[in-house]
C-alpha cells in the first residue's frame, strides 16, 4: 500500500511539474540559447526540492500551515505585503493557466476561446467542489503524464547528447554579445522563478495538513519531493532540448503556445500533437487548480479562518468563497483578451519579486526546534536552504531591471 | 508553553492562530490589551481579534483601507479564557460562546452543507 | 548656447537609438513569427486541418499587429519590417521562410549597427 502511495505521489509530481510559464520560458530559452540554460533548470529543480521537502516536513511535524506561521514570524505588516503580492502573482498565474487551457481547446476545435475559458473554469470549480482533496491533486497530475511524449520525442529526433550533457555545466556562452548576455540572464531569472513558484509549496504544505501527514510520512515526503520533481524537471529539459533542436535553427522563438506541441508532432505526427496537447491541457489545468487553492489557503490561514477541502464547503464558508472568487477574478482577466503567454510573463516576473518574502518564513520555521523538534533543518538542509535563499534574493533584485532592459526577453 | 511561564507577548503570542475548545480555527491574535500604571506591572487583560485591532499596527492609510474593506469589528477575549498556548492559542470555550467566527456562521447558511463525494476524513 | 544644443541633441540621439532598438525587437519578432508560420504550413499534412487553420490564423494576426506597430515607428527599417509582416492569406511555407530570412537579414544589420555605436 505504501509503495503504491509513494508511486502515485511521484507520478503526480512528475505530471504536475510543468505549467504554462515553464512551457513558454523553457521553449524560448532553448530556441534562443540552445542547450546552455539546462543547468538553470537543474539548479532550480534542486531549489524547489529543498523548499518543497521543507514545506512537507513543516506540515507533518508543526502541523500548522505556512501562512499562519508566516504571519506569526513576519508580523502583520510584512505578512500583509507578502500576502498581497502572493495573491496578485498567483491570480495572474491562475488566469494564465485557464487562458492556456482555453487556447489549446480552441486550436483543436475552432470554437471561441472565451467560451472555453468559461467552460473550463466551471469544470475546475466542479473538480474542487466534488472531488476529495487527494484526487483533486492526483487526477490532474496523473493525466499530466501525457507530457512524457516530450521525452519520447526528444529521443526520437536524435539530438546531440554530448551538447545536452554539456548544458548541465553552469556557463555563460562566450560568443554572446553584451545584449545577448542580458537576455540570457533574463531567461535564467525567469526559469528560476517559473520552477520555484511559491504557490507550489503553499499547496503542498496545506495538502500535507489536509491529508494529516505525521512523522511516519516524512520519508514519503522526502522521496516524493526528490524523485518526483527530478523526473518532472527532465520533462522541462526535454521541452528545452526539442526547442533547441527543432525551433532554434529555424529562427523560431515560440510566440504561440500551440507551437510547443509541434515538437512531438515532428517525429510522431498527429498522435504526437494530440498527446502533447493533452499533456499540456492537464498540466495547465492542475496548475490552475493549485494556484486557486493556494490563494484560498493563504488568505484563510493568514486570517485564522477554518479552511480545507477535507471539510464540506458549508463548514469552511470563507475558504470556499475565497477559491470561488479567485476563479472568477482569473476568468475575468482571461475574458479581457490578454494573451496567456503575456500573462505567464507577468506571473513569472511578479512571482520572483515575492520569492524572498515567501520562502524566508518557511526557512526560519523549518529550522526552528520549538516547532520542529528533532526534525528541524540539519546541516545539509541549512546550507542548501540559505544558499538557495541567497540565489532567490539575487534573482529578485535583478528581475525588474532585466525585464525592462530586454523588453521582456524580446531584445 | 504554560500560560504562567515567561512569555514574550509580542514574539510568542501576537499573530498566533486561535483555536477554540473543539480545536476549530476561530481567528488570529490581532493584538493584546494590557493594563497597568506607568512604572508598575503590566498585565494582559484580553486578546483582541478582528480588523478593528489593526488600527494601531498599520500606517494610517493602510488602516483606512482595511476599515473600508473589512470594517472595524473587534472582539475582546478575556485572558482568563485562554486554556493553553503552544503553537496555537487554545481557548477554554467554543468560538460561538465567545463571539468569534460569526462571519463563518452567517455565510454557512448560504452554502450547501455537502458538496463532495467523500466529505469526511 | 552650446549647452542648449547639447541638451537638445542628446535626447534626440537617445530617441534615435531607441527607435533602432525598437526596429531590432520588431525585426526579431517578425523573423520568429514568419518562421513559426512557415513551420505550421510545413506541418499541415501531419496535423489536423482545424489546428493548422487556427495556428495560421493566430500567427497572421500577430504579424498584422506587428506590421501596424512597425509602420508607426516611422523609419525605413520599420517600413521594411511592416512590409515583410504583411503576409497574404495564401502565402505558402517557402514564401514565409523567405520572408523570415529577409527579417533575419534586417535584424543582423541592426544588431551590427547597434553594437558598433
Amino acid at each position: 500500500m505504501k509503495a503504491a502511495e509513494l508511486t502515485l505521489g511521484i507520478l503526480t509530481a512528475v505530471g504536475g511539474f510543468v505549467d504554462v510559464s515553464e512551457l513558454v520560458f523553457v521553449s524560448q530559452a532553448g530556441s534562443q540559447f540552445g542547450y546552455s540554460l539546462i543547468w538553470v533548470i537543474a539548479i532550480s529543480t534542486v531549489g524547489i526540492i529543498v523548499f518543497g521537502e521543507m514545506s512537507g516536513r513543516v506540515a507533518a511535524i508543526a502541523k500548522q500551515p505556512i501562512f499562519s506561521l508566516m504571519r506569526h514570524r513576519l508580523g502583520l505588516r510584512w505578512g500583509l505585503v507578502t500576502l498581497a503580492a502572493s495573491l496578485l502573482s498567483n491570480t495572474i498565474t491562475c488566469a494564465a493557466e485557464i487562458g492556456g487551457v482555453a487556447l489549446l481547446l480552441h486550436l483543436f476545435t475552432g470554437l471561441p476561446t472565451a467560451a472555453f475559458a468559461v467552460v473550463v473554469t466551471l469544470i475546475f470549480f466542479a473538480s474542487i467542489w466534488m472531488l476529495p482533496f487527494k484526487w483533486i491533486e492526483r487526477s490532474y497530475g496523473l493525466l499530466g503524464l501525457f507530457m512524457l511524449v516530450f521525452g519520447a520525442a526528444l529521443i526520437s529526433i536524435d539530438p546531440p547528447w554530448h551538447a545536452i550533457a554539456a548544458g548541465f555545466v553552469p556557463q555563460v556562452p562566450p560568443a554572446l554579445s553584451l545584449n545577448e548576455r542580458i537576455v540570457y540572464a533574463y531567461f535564467a531569472v525567469a526559469i528560476v522563478s517559473a520552477i520555484m513558484f511559491p504557490y507550489e509549496t503553499y499547496f503542498y504544505s496545506s495538502g500535507g495538513i489536509e491529508e494529516e501527514w505525521g512523522e511516519k510520512d516524512l520519508s514519503t515526503n522526502r522521496v516524493t519531493a526528490i524523485v518526483g520533481m527530478s523526473l518532472g524537471s527532465l520533462l522541462a529539459i526535454s521541452i528545452l532540448c526539442i526547442a533547441a533542436q527543432l525551433f532554434g535553427p529555424r529562427g523560431i522563438s515560440p510566440e504561440l503556445l500551440g507551437t510547443v506541441a509541434l515538437g512531438p508532432a515532428t517525429p510522431y505526427g498527429m498522435a504526437g500533437l494530440l498527446l502533447a496537447s493533452l499533456g499540456m491541457l492537464f498540466a495547465l489545468s492542475g496548475a490552475a487548480i493549485e494556484t486557486c487553492l493556494a490563494n484560498a489557503y493563504s488568505v484563510s490561514q493568514f486570517f485564522g479562518w477554518k479552511w480545507g477541502r477535507h471539510r464540506p464547503p458549508g463548514e469552511a464558508p470563507r475558504f470556499t468563497l475565497c477559491w470561488i472568487a479567485v476563479f472568477l477574478i482569473a476568468l475575468l482577466i482571461v475574458l479581457t483578451g490578454v494573451e496567456p503567454l503575456t500573462l505567464a510573463e507577468y506571473a513569472v516576473v511578479s512571482s520572483i519579486l515575492v520569492l524572498p518574502l515567501s520562502y524566508l518564513p518557511l526557512l526560519l520555521l523549518a529550522g526552528d526546534r520549538k516547532y520542529m523538534r528533532r526534525h528541524a533543518n540539519g546541516p545539509v538542509a541549512k546550507i542548501l536552504g540559505w544558499g538557495y535563499y541567497a540565489l532567490i534574493v539575487v534573482a529578485a533584485v535583478a528581475a525588474l531591471p532585466l525585464y525592462f532592459l530586454t523588453g521582456g526577453g524580446t531584445s | 508553553m504554560k500560560p504562567d511561564a515567561r512569555l514574550d507577548l509580542v514574539a510568542d503570542v501576537r499573530d498566533l492562530q486561535i483555536v477554540d475548545c473543539d480545536e476549530e480555527n476561530c481567528g488570529i491574535v490581532d493584538d493584546l490589551e494590557l493594563e497597568g500604571a506607568p512604572g508598575g506591572k503590566l498585565r494582559v487583560k484580553a486578546i483582541l481579534v478582528g480588523p478593528g485591532a489593526w488600527r494601531n499596527r498599520l500606517p494610517r492609510w493602510a488602516a483606512w483601507l482595511v476599515r473600508r474593506i473589512a470594517g472595524d469589528k473587534l472582539t475582546r477575549i478575556k485572558w482568563e479564557e485562554v486554556e493553553k498556548i503552544t503553537s496555537v492559542v487554545q481557548l477554554r470555550r467554543s468560538a460561538a460562546e465567545l463571539g468569534l467566527g460569526e462571519a463563518d456562521r452567517r455565510l454557512a447558511a448560504m452554502l450547501p452543507k455537502k458538496g463532495i463525494l467523500d466529505a469526511s476524513r | 548656447m552650446r549647452t542648449l544644443a547639447f541638451a537638445l541633441v542628446l535626447p534626440l540621439a537617445a530617441c534615435a537609438g531607441s527607435a533602432q532598438k525598437q526596429d531590432l525587437a520588431n525585426a526579431g519578432k517578425a523573423r520568429s513569427l514568419l518562421a513559426e508560420a512557415s513551420l505550421i504550413a510545413e506541418m499541415a499534412p501531419r496535423t489536423s486541418a482545424t489546428y493548422t487553420a487556427q495556428m495560421r490564423s493566430a500567427a497572421l494576426e500577430e504579424l498584422a499587429a506587428l506590421a501596424a506597430t512597425s509602420r508607426r515607428a516611422g523609419g525605413p527599417d520599420g517600413q521594411a519590417i511592416a512590409a515583410l509582416a504583411t503576409v497574404p492569406a495564401s502565402a505558402d511555407a517557402a514564401s514565409l521562410r523567405g520572408r523570415a530570412a529577409h527579417a533575419r537579414a534586417i535584424e543582423q544589420r541592426l544588431e551590427a549597427g547597434l553594437e558598433g555605436s
